[in-house]
C-alpha cells in the first residue's frame, strides 16, 4: 500500500495534464466568449441609439424646413423637391444646408455636433428622401442612417408623412 | 491532524480551477445581462421613434383634411380621403351632446413596417363658446392588421406614442 501511494504521488501523467488543460480551456474560453458577445451587443446598442437620434435630427430639420417654407410663403416643399428616392439628399443640421449627392454622406464628429464636414469621421452615414404622394398636399419623408459595427452593415430607417398644413 | 492536512493538499488545484472558472463565468454572464438590457433599451428608443412619427403622420393627416375640405366639420361631409396611399373613410359623427357635437375617428397604416395610427378628432365648444378642434393621434410602431384594417394587432414590441393638437 505504501509503495502504491508513493508511485501515484509522482505527479500528473502527460494525458492527465492534457485533459486538465482542455477542461480549463473550455471553462475559461466559454465565459470569455459570452463576455465578448455581450460587449459587442453593447456597442451595437450604443450605435443604434445614436443612429436613431441622428435620424430624428434630420427628420425634425426637414419638418422645420417645411414649416418655414409655409411661413414665408414659398412652395411648401421648396428646396426639398429634388430629394427623391433615387436621388437622396443630405443635410448638415448645424448650419442648415441641404445637398443632393444622391447617396449616403458620412457624418463627422465636431464640437458643434455631427456635421457633413470635419476631421474625425464617425461610423455613421445619413441620407433622406422626400417623395410627393399628392401634389401640394402630402409627402413621405424617409431618413436612413447606416453604420457598421465590425463588418456588419446596420440601418435605422424612420418614415414620416408630412402635409401642407396651413392653420 | 496537522500531518494529514499537509499531506492531503492535492485538491487545491481542483479548487483553484473551479474558483477561477466560476469567477470568469459570472463576469461573462453579468456582462451579457447588462448588454441585453442595453440592447432592449436601444431597441425601444428606435421603436419609440417610429411610433412617434406614426402619431405625427396621423395628426398631420387629420389637421390637413380638417382645414382643406372640412372633412370633420359635420357628419355629412364628403369622404373618403387619402393619407399615406390609403383611402380613409372616417367613423363617428354627431354625438348628440350640445357642447361637443362631433367626434370622428379613423385608423391608417403607415409604410411597409406595420406602423399605424389611431386618430380621434373632436369638435367642442371651449370656455368662451368658440368651436374648437382637438386631434388626438396615437401612433404605433407595429400592429396594422391588414385583414380587419385596424391598428390593434397585439405584439410584444408594440410601442405607443400619442400627440394632441388643439386649435
Amino acid at each position: 500500500m505504501k509503495n502504491f501511494l508513493k508511485q501515484n504521488n509522482k505527479g500528473f501523467t502527460i494525458v492527465e495534464t492534457l485533459v486538465a488543460i482542455a477542461i480549463l480551456m473550455i471553462a475559461i474560453a466559454g465565459p470569455l466568449t459570452i463576455a465578448q458577445k455581450g460587449l459587442m451587443a453593447s456597442v451595437y446598442a450604443r450605435d443604434q441609439s445614436v443612429a436613431t437620434f441622428l435620424a430624428q435630427d434630420a427628420m425634425e430639420f426637414i419638418k422645420n424646413y417645411r414649416d418655414n417654407n409655409i411661413r414665408v410663403g414659398l412652395d411648401w416643399l421648396d428646396g426639398l423637391d429634388d430629394c427623391l428616392t433615387l436621388n437622396y439628399c443630405s443635410v448638415d443640421t448645424t448650419v442648415g444646408t441641404i445637398t443632393n449627392p444622391a447617396s449616403s454622406v458620412p457624418l463627422y464628429r465636431t464640437e458643434s455636433g455631427f456635421r457633413t464636414t470635419g476631421d474625425a469621421r464617425s461610423q455613421f452615414s445619413r441620407k433622406f428622401s422626400v417623395e410627393q404622394l399628392q401634389a401640394d398636399t402630402e409627402a413621405k419623408v424617409t431618413v436612413i442612417v447606416s453604420w457598421t459595427t465590425g463588418t456588419i452593415q446596420n440601418v435605422v430607417t424612420i418614415e414620416d408623412y408630412i402635409f401642407n398644413v396651413q392653420l | 491532524m496537522m500531518k494529514i492536512n499537509f499531506k492531503n493538499n492535492k485538491g487545491y488545484t481542483l479548487l483553484f480551477a473551479v474558483l477561477v472558472s466560476s469567477i470568469v463565468l459570472s463576469i461573462g454572464i453579468s456582462i451579457l445581462t447588462i448588454s441585453k438590457k442595453e440592447f432592449l433599451l436601444s431597441a425601444s428608443a428606435r421603436d419609440s421613434t417610429s411610433a412617434f412619427y406614426a402619431a405625427d403622420s396621423g395628426l398631420e393627416c387629420a389637421a390637413y383634411y380638417d382645414n382643406n375640405g372640412n372633412y370633420f366639420s359635420t357628419s355629412t361631409t364628403a369622404g373618403p380621403f387619402s393619407c399615406a396611399d390609403f383611402s380613409i373613410t372616417k367613423q363617428g359623427g354627431a354625438t348628440g351632446s350640445e357642447y361637443d357635437p362631433y367626434e370622428f375617428n379613423f385608423q391608417i397604416p403607415l409604410g411597409s413596417s406595420g406602423a399605424c395610427s389611431i386618430v380621434t378628432i373632436e369638435k367642442y365648444y371651449d370656455d368662451d363658446d368658440i368651436i374648437t378642434t382637438r386631434i388626438i393621434s396615437r401612433g404605433y410602431n407595429v400592429g396594422w392588421d391588414s385583414v380587419a384594417e385596424s391598428c390593434d394587432e397585439p405584439s410584444s414590441r408594440r410601442v405607443e406614442r400619442a400627440l394632441q393638437l388643439t386649435y
